[in-house]
């Protein structure tokens, strides 16, 4: 309950202070005058401006309300190392004892983590969560605000005006001063490269101590090679050079070897990827003669926008010379040396289609193709009848490394192309148009399948009598595929509504040049927000768990859920930001979650200097609570202060005390109307005249 | 109550008045006092009549072999040259004599080597297993059905070529003539790009031989070919689909007539205006028609080969 007095005049208060200077006018010539009566007749004037000023007796009905402390817990990745955690929690529990004895007071809770539902964030955003969090509380009942971080903050107002309140903040933080941490820090990385070039990428190793002339050892790993290392300097640019070594992600690691007492070694690693790009791909396709199915093929080389294809057609054996001139002739001679031996390796692929030995190509330059294919390269044999004769491709030093044995019998009969149970799950036929999975396929008849057995290889497609119809097989660092069938063709030409030609052929073509997309086991991440996703494609039944790596270090084993054809997925929600690294068996990939270039980990040692121009504006203060081990030193005394400027000691830290309070209702009483006034003016008036008629 | 501020100012006009009047009367003459006294006294008497306190509220509140099967054996495990059989016998002979002929030339002379030429019933067989389809045009004939027409525009779309001849020796592409009259009757319907007499540089003058025109038992007709687009996106279609190939080729020089040959290779019928050149070259003309329409674009491509040989290296 409380009372005060309140005017509600009754005419404008400027209207009213022109007639108060008006009626000053006049007494103040009355008195110049001294006309007698000028005294009561000042005193009735005030009178008179006074009722028009209409005074009443205000009756508030009071509330007191609690104040309100925030404290903000720094839940950030930079929070997570060197035994902050526990030294954090143990603050936390403190703090919350003590703001509890204190009575009136509302705590305000706010955890602030380094991850934001868009996914936009980057580093620690303490002030952006605590004017989120302190939205709904009017700043007369903010008593202070106390941050429990380790003092690397990234949207520190650049005032105190901005922060919107009128109290004190206090950071308790949670390290030492003076402590000491190594990081490497990524200059330049390149993000795609041509497969087979080199790239660089810059490093530098940064001590907080500053440049050093003692050598740092640094570690250097190819996905997949043993680890190389070298000595760098501190505080000197490095040039790591990374091979491109296949389509793409490349994945490097580079570690600085770990300093005597630095906080954390996370943050001495980083993990990048280059993305191989491959330049056009080089085919090479034979045509052993022209026949029906040839241009299915230049078609489907020709129509895709990433191979650039050199076709030789045989179009006349040479046993079949005839009298002709020469220049009446559109033959040009197979430029045999320069493909098959001094540019065979220049070719990603090299198909041969329905080709025989007909002594166009010596055997030397089929025995380079196969050495071609163990060194890396790829084969791809399109057989029709020709495979199961006397003059087959498999007869020659080609046919070491062909993944099919011709028995010399050739299968014509109609049948449907089928695929195999492994061919249901390999990326080359997986999910092929027309398939229909258990059912019969819904595409064409072919007419022709050359008997043959599979030889260190595997079938995905089976023809007439089950014989193999699709058969691929590695050699050495290479890849060999067979289509024991020239009738893909009819698939083309629509026969019985044709079937999926150009899926098969491209995939396996591409399959054969080693595109990453159709690789048989494949483990893959994708992020979105912090929604992390993993694909394990495999042809396997079964396969290992996956071990997910977090920036921080901390490793996590999931099981993936088995899907369709062979393919595995698992999503899930992470909570920390950079690069995520995930790992099955020989596979890894890597998967940056949120934001790359995360702040949180460039700097770690505890620091008060980016806080303390707001603490000190805003009265607050900095106290270090770390210690050695993870435990925190006692938090400083709490204490409610009524005002001042500075709220803070070497051992207390002061919240101010708002006495904020609520109004329930207000009663107004008028003060100077009714009979009381009138007597009292027409007593003065009249008191006035008398005096002035005396 | 409204009037209540009024009256707290004419009260205080009064008062205001009542002082100049003091102030003039007082330097000489005087008012009749009473009178204003008695009005500012009731205007003085209505402001101040009493009032009750203001009420304020809250401030917030799979299966056996048919004959269609034995024929799709027959023709797919083999490159089969076709001709369709129009019904009249002795173009029918002519034709399977002609097309019989030039297998024979293509397996002395070239790596294809092609089975017996076979008769297709364009209304009932299947058509996809040929790469070429011979149809020399009756003077007599009859449109097509809608399903035999969308039969023949699949092919040619998938990449069949359809050689026809009209087998007058007419020079023109006029629609004049009764031959003429007769192919439009028999695939005017169909959707046929834009026509153009074969150029300099077509792929069928170097596909095999080298050649400049294309002789039958007649010379001086010329080869007709599907023109090539002017507009950019319809030939990026055509390139990606046929690999640009015309799917279509004309002649009047009765082609099969010159490569009909006997059991013994003797030829046939004499062409005109004569001479074994011009049959040689006839031949050449069949042979280069059928690696076009084998190989497609094989040749033009060649032309680029050497540079790409010559980046391989770098």
């Amino acid at each position: 309950m409380s009372w005060s007095v309140e005017f509600i005049p009754f005419v404008p208060w400027p209207v009213l202070w022109a007639v108060a200077a008006a009626g000053l006018v006049l007494l103040a010539l009355l008195f110049w005058r001294s006309r007698r009566g000028a005294v009561l007749r000042a005193l009735s004037f005030v009178l008179l401006l006074l009722a028009i000023a209409n005074p009443h007796l205000k009756q508030e009905d009071r509330e007191p309300l609690n104040d309100v402390v925030a404290v903000v817990v720094d839940d950030t990745q930079s929070q997570a190392i060197a035994g902050r955690t526990q030294r954090t929690e143990g603050i936390r529990k403190d703090l919350e004892e003590k703001l509890k004895a204190i009575p009136n007071l509302d705590v305000r809770w706010v955890h602030s983590t380094s991850t934001s539902a868009d996914g936009e964030r980057d580093g620690t955003m303490l002030f952006t969560d605590l004017g989120q969090a302190l939205a709904d509380v009017p700043p007369d009942r903010l008593s202070g605000v106390i941050a429990i971080t380790d003092g690397e903050v990234h949207d520190v107002p650049g005032s105190a005006s901005a922060l919107g309140f009128d109290a004190p903040v206090h950071a308790l933080l949670t390290g030492k001063p003076d402590e000491f941490d190594r990081r490497l820090q990524v200059l330049s990385a390149p993000r795609f490269g041509i497969v087979g070039s080199s790239q660089n990428i810059e490093v530098k190793v940064v001590d907080t101590a500053g440049p050093s002339a003692a050598p740092v050892k640094l570690t250097v790993t190819h996905q997949g090679q043993a680890p190389t290392t070298r000595s760098v300097r501190v505080g000197e640019k490095v040039e790591v050079p990374v091979n491109i070594e296949h389509a793409g992600p490349n994945i490097v690691e580079i570690e600085a070897e770990a300093a005597p007492g630095e906080l954390t070694t996370v943050n001495n690693r980083a993990v990048l990827t280059v993305e191989g790009v491959r330049e056009n791909l080089r085919v090479l396709l034979v045509s052993g003669e022209p026949h029906a199915g040839e241009r299915t093929w230049r078609n489907m080389l020709k129509s895709d926008a990433s191979v650039d294809l050199v076709h030789f057609t045989i179009l006349r054996p040479p046993e079949k010379q005839d009298g002709t001139p020469i220049n009446q002739l559109s033959l040009i001679a197979f430029p045999t040396r320069e493909l098959f031996q001094e540019k065979l390796d220049q070719f990603d692929l090299i198909i041969f289609d329905r080709y025989q030995r007909r002594g166009v190509l010596p055997l030397l330059y089929l025995e380079n193709v196969a050495r071609y294919v163990e060194k890396g390269g790829a084969v791809l044999v399109s057989a029709g009848d020709d495979y199961a004769s006397p003059l087959s491709l498999y007869r020659s030093p080609l046919g070491q490394i062909l993944p099919a044995v011709p028995s010399g019998r050739v299968v014509e009969e109609p049948f449907k192309p089928k695929l195999t149970d492994l061919g249901e799950k390999h990326p080359v036929t997986t999910e092929l148009p027309g398939s229909n999975g258990d059912k019969e396929p819904s595409w064409g008849r072919w007419f022709r399948v050359v008997d043959a057995d599979p030889r260190d290889a595997e079938v995905l497609m089976k023809g007439a009598q089950d014989s193999p119809l699709l058969v691929i097989g590695q050699r050495g660092q290479g890849r060999v595929g067979m289509i024991l069938s020239d009738h893909a063709w009819l698939w083309a030409r629509g026969y019985e509504g044709g079937g999926p030609y150009t899926d098969l052929l491209r995939r396996l073509a591409h399959w054969l040049m080693k595109e990453p997309d159709l690789e048989e086991e494949t483990l893959k991440a994708t992020s979105r927000g912090q929604t992390l996703s993993i694909e394990r494609h495999s042809i396997k039944d079964e396969i290992e768990p996956v071990t997910i790596t977090a920036p921080s270090g901390k490793e996590d084993t999931v099981t993936l859920d088995k899907g369709e054809h062979g393919l595995w997925r698992k999503s899930m929600t992470v909570s920390e930001q950079g690069v995520y690294r995930v790992a099955s068996g020989k596979l890894a990939s890597v998967v940056t979650v949120g934001n790359a270039n995360a702040r949180e980990l460039a700097a770690v040692t505890a620091t008060d200097k980016v806080l303390s121009p707001l603490l000190e504006e805003t009265g607050g203060g900095s106290f270090w609570l770390g210690r050695n081990d993870a435990e925190a030193k006692e938090i400083p005394r709490l204490v409610m202060l009524r005002g001042g400027h500075v709220m803070h000691g070497d051992d207390w830290l002061g919240l101010h005390k708002r006495d904020a309070y609520h109004v329930k209702g207000v009663r107004l009483f008028p003060l100077f109307t009714g009979f009381l006034a009138l007597g009292l003016l027409l007593g003065l008036l009249a008191a006035t005249w008398f005096r002035e008629g005396h | 109550m409204a009037l209540e501020p009024w009256l707290y100012l004419a009260a205080l006009a009064l008062f205001i008045a009542d002082v100049l009047a003091m102030l003039v009367l007082s330097s000489g003459w005087r008012l009749r006092r009473p009178a204003a006294a008695a009005g500012a006294a009731i205007l003085l008497a209505l402001a101040f009549l009493p009032q009750a306190p203001i009420p304020a509220g809250a401030e917030e509140e799979p299966k056996a072999a048919t004959p269609a099967d034995e024929f799709a054996l027959k023709a797919s495990l083999q490159t089969h040259l076709a001709y369709v059989i129009t019904g009249d016998p002795a173009i029918d002979r002519t034709s399977e004599e002609g097309l019989s002929g030039l297998s024979k030339v293509l397996r002395a002379r070239t790596a294809l080597e092609p089975a017996d030429p076979m008769g297709v019933d364009i209304e009932r067989d299947e058509l996809a297993f040929f790469p070429i389809l011979y149809w020399p045009v009756r003077e007599d004939a009859k449109p097509l059905s809608d399903t035999t027409l969308a039969k023949i525009d699949a092919f040619m779309k998938q990449g069949g070529l359809i050689i026809f001849d009209t087998r007058d020796h007419d020079t023109e592409l006029t629609g004049a003539s009764t031959q003429n009259k007769a192919l439009t009757r028999l695939v005017g319907q169909l959707d046929i790009p834009p026509l153009e007499p074969v150029p300099e540089n077509h792929v069928l003058t170097k596909s095999f031989y080298l050649m400049r025109s294309f002789p039958g038992r007649f010379d001086g007709g010329s080869l007709w070919v599907e023109a090539e687009p002017q507009d950019e996106a319809e030939r990026t279609e055509r390139s990606r689909r046929t690999d640009g190939v015309s799917s279509i080729v004309i002649t009047s020089n009765d082609f099969a007539g010159a490569w009909a040959l006997d059991e013994s290779n003797r030829p046939i019928y004499p062409t005109v205006p004569g001479g074994e050149v011009q049959r040689e070259m006839a031949f050449r003309a069949g042979v280069n028609i059928v690696m076009y329409a084998l190989t497609g674009n094989y040749k033009a491509d060649q032309v680029h080969v050497p540079a790409l040989l010559e980046r391989l290296g770098q």
